[in-house]
């Protein structure tokens, strides 16, 4: 029968909802055929009927002058049996039975004044038409006959409130209430209000909802403040089976009806939404109704799996269809995923729906019918991987690099030429090409600091080729992800043909790359001879390994040149001359900048700050602050994420742009040595309580301006050299206090 | 070539997140099952031990971030239970016995401002301070601050920036920002048309607050996961979009070169420079690698696809990681992987079996 009714309601069924306009509803009854619904709240109580797509309110049992708190319902019932009894429970502890069939407007039948308290739950025997069960605040549960018209039986629970009630099914003189101490009762109907034949406790808190699983025997659900439905099988003593995390406090539970392990629940605060969970699944709900704004008071099944009403402290009822759930599993985010600074590590977390963590990830969803997807549903898991992706995702940087690298305390050429051979025994070639050729640069030039004797202001027209000469050969490998050796050659050959030009020994002061107009300015100086010498010497360093010279490129002319000029160079010691034809001035600085940039671009920073630093006390490559800072921060960051701390103050310290992240996060206090009291700002070094200057040296007893030694045990010291000289004789402090501070 | 390893983690639901701390040495996760677990690198052995694992929330625990460690051992949480929470660990005084025990992780605020689920945390870039942003279902986006650093139970809503729709994800612009202003980029999964889907916020320091400045209009699709790249220098910012498929978009300021003062680049010009159908399903993550070059993405196909830009600016995948130990590379022709990850087992890490998957289903396609 059920499923007839089920499967015909289902299909023309819709959500819907209606506005009780008068207020909030505290719960409701359906009618035995399900066409009308019964809605009870403090102060409303009406009686819908449920159409096709709307609800339509057919009576109004709020009728009269004088209302009395014997219509405040907090809970209603309909009679399984009696398709004209209603029964309610009122808050002033009175239990009302309504006569639908009566003539008059107002329906009151009886009311049954036995409860002290609050009435929380009533419920109708599904056998028997004329037994009824209440469960109040007082503390009690009482049974009435309709018959006679009085509580027939009362039950003293072990607590202060019982708040629901319900007969076990399939079972006609058994019945279960929970109570706000957080057990549950088992009583036994014939044997009178003695004690209950079971109790346990199942919450800590109050239990507000009870529910037997209407299929499933001896399956008992509880729903509590502590934000948990649990699930129990109830036989001579009750075993916990399953347990629901929820959002809230647990105001109504009732199962799915024709389903195994779904329930549905109401929220007692906060959550407006109603949930029905796989019990198999306890953190994440089946499906999720969120039509009502306010927190759900009542839910009942409409005699199917996929509809059931529910009303709300919003002042409506709903009728929901489970077409309309939103899935919150379908909104979780199913996968995790992490990159780690170290190790080129991956971390990944994909779903899946096999309770073994070795089957494979899941597949797209459209690929499963949607029964199979429900009966999967609480099998849902991840499966957690960690890759080791290694070079392809350290790229960039290289611990050893940094730990290795040496950035200051020699000559710039010293650095480059260690740093190439780190590099290189890294078998890291093009990084160990970019120091070389950092090095040929540096050699090439003038360090010394020469004083400007003369130069001439020249008018070159700017040649074409050389401006695009340089640059090219770093691009050609950008699309090979790995550090590709071959790709090395060709720009090894490029280079040294910029080296042929490198021997011009031409020192080109900065200005020349960052003067917008084509005056260049040259300066030649008397210490000519050593320059070439220096430039042919690494020349051939560089040629050795690597595919021969070839000039191709570089006109006989332009070679011609150049060596004409070092000749020239090496005959006067002082020349001023004007070029008449373009030379192919290299603009060393340009090209490293240009090689660094791409470095930096490629996530290599390492190289980019590195070379950047050690050229920096010599030439100021023409990189934009910005960027300088954005490299420097990012190679910071890479060194502190490494630990490599020391390095890092390195590169804060001597990159010139970053100084202020050495000052970051530091501060210090300074007291006095003798009475611990701190020194202000305005005193100085000057202790306000001793009435005497701090820092006093205990060898000479004068202040200490400057560098300061002392004993951390007794906290005396003074001039460095004074303390050296008395400690080479003495072990004891010069101050006489005993402390025995050379140990 | 890539190990893939398996590591048992024993969260009763799905995983939502996993988040790196600063050094790489620690691992967090967080689940479905409302509980919060902190994994250590064994530096040896190369595995992660769970030292410590806490019930969170009483609902999903959507993401977990952590903070600088400048600020200590400090980890922010977010869940379906409509708080975000802030967890410090402690070190336990007079502890009994064990050294696992000797720490503990302690709740130091919970943020309740938001009414429906906060859906994502991410801490600020470290010059901030100690800065918070949540983004939730009611479409806020909230900044809170640490005043006191040394204080964690105290934080305070600076911001609450009404995005008007439900957001999903956000991240920050790690860029360090003496020539940017702050900025966000909050994504939603509200699914109808024409209306954004990726909003990028902007700090302007003289009005002290947050303003759109740009929507990316060419992203349609319900947005799963945002990720700025780190910024090494560029004049333009990069991020990685998870949607319907992946995507790369070019953030390019017109800026105002002033030397005393951050500029408030109130433009940015907007360029996808890849979209990569790849997955051929929904994109669900994406990570980029420290340096800013390499972006990972991860997909409904279950593989996790490393992609990177050539000189040209094509975005290509350069690797295609799966969890069954299998790794084939991008092009399909030398699809057959010399992958040899090693069958065994030690510690409480699994290593998978190669090919296992593909053995068991020839016939799925995979991708």
């Amino acid at each position: 029968m059920m499923s007839r009714g089920e499967g015909g309601s289902y299909a023309t069924a819709r959500s819907m909802s209606f506005n009780l306009q008068d207020g909030p509803a505290n719960a409701l009854a359906l009618s035995k055929d399900n066409s009308h619904v019964v809605v009870a709240g403090r102060n409303v109580f009406k009686i819908l009927a449920i159409e096709e797509d709307c609800f339509v309110e057919k009576v109004n049992l709020r009728v009269g002058k004088n209302l009395n708190l014997n219509y405040s319902c907090n809970d209603v019932v309909w009679s399984i049996l009696d398709e004209n009894l209603i029964a309610t429970g009122a808050t002033n502890g009175a239990v009302v039975l309504w006569n639908l069939s009566k003539i008059t407007r107002a329906k009151q039948e009886h009311v049954f004044a036995d409860h002290q308290r609050t009435v929380h739950k009533v419920v109708f025997h599904p056998t028997d038409p004329f037994m009824l069960l209440s469960g109040s605040q007082d503390g009690t549960v009482k049974c009435f006959d309709l018959r006679v018209r009085e509580a027939k039986l009362t039950f003293k629970s072990n607590s202060e409130s019982v708040r629901d009630v319900q007969f076990l099914p399939k079972n006609n003189f058994s019945f279960t209430s929970v109570s706000e101490n957080g057990s549950v009762q088992l009583w036994d109907v014939r044997k009178g209000g003695e004690r209950p034949f079971l109790t346990f406790t199942a919450h800590s808190g109050p239990v507000f909802s009870c529910d037997w699983h209407p299929d499933l025997p001896n399956t008992l659900a509880t729903g509590g403040r502590d934000r948990a439905i649990k699930v129990w099988t109830v036989t001579n003593v009750a075993t916990l089976d399953h347990s629901i995390a929820t959002v809230a406090s647990v105001g109504r539970i009732k199962w799915r009806p024709s389903r195994k392990n779904h329930i549905g629940s109401t929220s007692l605060v906060v959550d407006a939404s109603v949930c029905v969970w796989d019990v198999r699944r306890p953190f994440v709900p089946f499906a999720a109704f969120e039509k009502h704004k306010d927190v759900a008071t009542g839910i009942i099944w409409k005699n199917s799996p996929h509809i059931f009403l529910s009303t709300s402290k919003d002042c409506t009822v709903w009728q929901h269809v489970f077409k309309d759930a939103t899935r919150p599993a379908s909104k979780a985010m199913p996968q995790a995923l992490a990159v780690n600074v170290r190790r080129g590590e991956i971390a990944q977390a994909v779903t899946t729906y096999q309770s073994d963590s070795a089957a494979p990830p899941r597949f797209p969803i459209f690929n499963r019918k949607t029964a199979s997807l429900d009966e999967q549903f609480h099998m849902a898991r991840s499966l957690f991987f960690t890759f080791e992706a290694g070079r392809l995702l350290r790229d960039g940087f290289r611990v050893e690099c940094a730990e290795r690298y040496t950035l200051i305390g020699k000559s710039p050429q010293e650095l480059c030429d260690i740093n190439a051979k780190i590099a290189l025994s890294l078998n890291m070639k093009s990084v160990a090409l970019v120091w070389e050729i950092t090095k040929l640069f540096l050699n090439t030039r003038i360090t010394e600091p020469v004083p400007h004797i003369e130069t001439t202001k020249v008018t070159v027209p700017t040649p074409n080729h050389v401006s695009q000469a340089p640059p090219k050969p770093k691009e050609d490998n950008e699309d090979h992800i790995s550090d590709d050796d071959q790709n090395h050659s060709s720009s090894e050959l490029e280079s040294q043909d910029v080296l042929g030009e490198i021997a011009s020994g031409l020192h080109m002061t900065q200005n020349l790359f960052m003067s917008a107009g084509p005056t260049y300015e040259f300066q030649i100086n008397q210490e000519g001879p050593v320059l070439p010498a220096e430039a042919f010497q690494h020349r051939h360093e560089i040629r050795e390994g690597s595919p021969p010279l070839h000039l191709e490129d570089c006109s006989p002319r332009d070679v011609d040149e150049a060596i004409e000029t070092v000749a020239v160079e090496n005959r006067t010691s002082y020349l001023k001359f004007k070029f008449v034809d373009p030379v192919p001035a290299f603009e060393f600085s340009e090209s490293i900048t240009k090689a660094l940039q791409f470095h930096a671009k490629e996530g290599d920073v390492q190289t980019a700050v590195c070379v950047w630093l050690v050229l920096a006390p010599v030439v100021k490559l023409p990189i934009e602050r910005r960027v300088l800072e954005a490299w420097c921060y990012a190679y910071i960051e890479l060194l502190q994420r490494n630990r490599l701390y020391a390095q890092a103050a390195v590169v804060i310290k001597h990159c010139g742009v970053l100084g202020h992240l050495s000052q970051e996060s530091t501060s210090y206090l300074i007291c006095c040595g003798k009475c611990g009291k701190p020194l202000t700002q305005k005193a100085g070094n000057f202790c306000d309580k001793c009435r005497k200057a701090v820092a006093r040296c205990g060898v000479c007893h004068m202040t200490v301006t400057g560098l300061m030694s002392w004993c951390q045990g007794c906290g005396h010291g003074g001039h460095i050299e004074h303390l050296r000289k008395w400690f080479s004789g003495h072990k004891e402090c010069p101050v006489g206090c005993g402390h025995v501070c050379h140990s | 070539m890539f190990v893939a390893r398996g590591v048992k983690t024993d969260h009763k639901d799905l995983i939502h997140d996993v988040a790196f701390d600063y050094y790489g040495t620690r691992m967090a996760t967080c689940s479905s099952d409302q509980t919060v677990r902190v994994w250590e690198l064994d530096a040896q052995e190369g595995n992660w031990n769970c030292t410590a694992s806490w019930k969170a929330h009483s609902g999903s625990v959507w993401k977990v971030t952590w903070a600088n460690p400048e600020y200590g051992q400090v980890i922010a949480t977010c869940s379906f239970d409509r708080t975000a929470a802030v967890w410090e660990e402690v070190v336990g005084e007079g502890s009994i016995g064990d050294r696992i025990s000797a720490t503990h992780w302690v709740k130091r605020t919970t943020l309740v401002d938001s009414r429906t689920s906060v859906t994502d945390v991410k801490f600020a870039p470290r010059y901030l301070g100690l800065v918070l942003a949540t983004c939730s279902a009611d479409g806020f986006v909230r900044i809170y601050e640490a005043p006191d650093v040394m204080n964690l139970t105290q934080w305070s809503l600076q911001y609450e920036i009404p995005v008007k729709l439900s957001c999903s994800c956000i991240a920050w612009n790690p860029t360090y920002p003496r020539h940017f202003a702050p900025m966000i980029a909050v994504g939603t999964d509200d699914s109808t048309v024409d209306v954004p889907k990726v909003m990028i916020y902007e700090f302007n320091e003289n009005l002290r607050r947050w303003n759109r400045i740009e929507s990316l209009k060419d992203i349609t699709d319900p947005v799963n996961d945002l990720s700025f790249a780190p910024n090494l220098g560029r004049s333009h910012h990069l991020l990685g979009v998870a949607t319907k498929d992946l995507k790369v978009v070019s953030l390019e300021p017109s800026m105002v070169e002033d030397e005393n003062q951050v500029p408030s680049s109130n433009k940015v010009t907007i360029r996808t420079i890849a979209q990569c159908p790849d997955h051929n399903s929904t994109v669900w993550r994406v990570a980029w690698n420290v340096t800013g070059t390499i972006l990972a993405s991860s997909g409904d196909d279950g593989c996790v696809r490393l992609w990177k830009g050539n000189y040209m600016g094509n975005w290509r995948c350069v690797s295609i990681l799966r969890g069954d130990g299998t790794q084939a590379n991008a092009e399909p022709t030398s699809a057959a992987a010399s992958a040899t990850s090693p069958v065994g087992s030690f510690g409480n890490s699994r290593f998978m079996k190669l090919g296992a998957a593909a053995a068991l289903k020839q016939d799925v396609v995979w991708h």
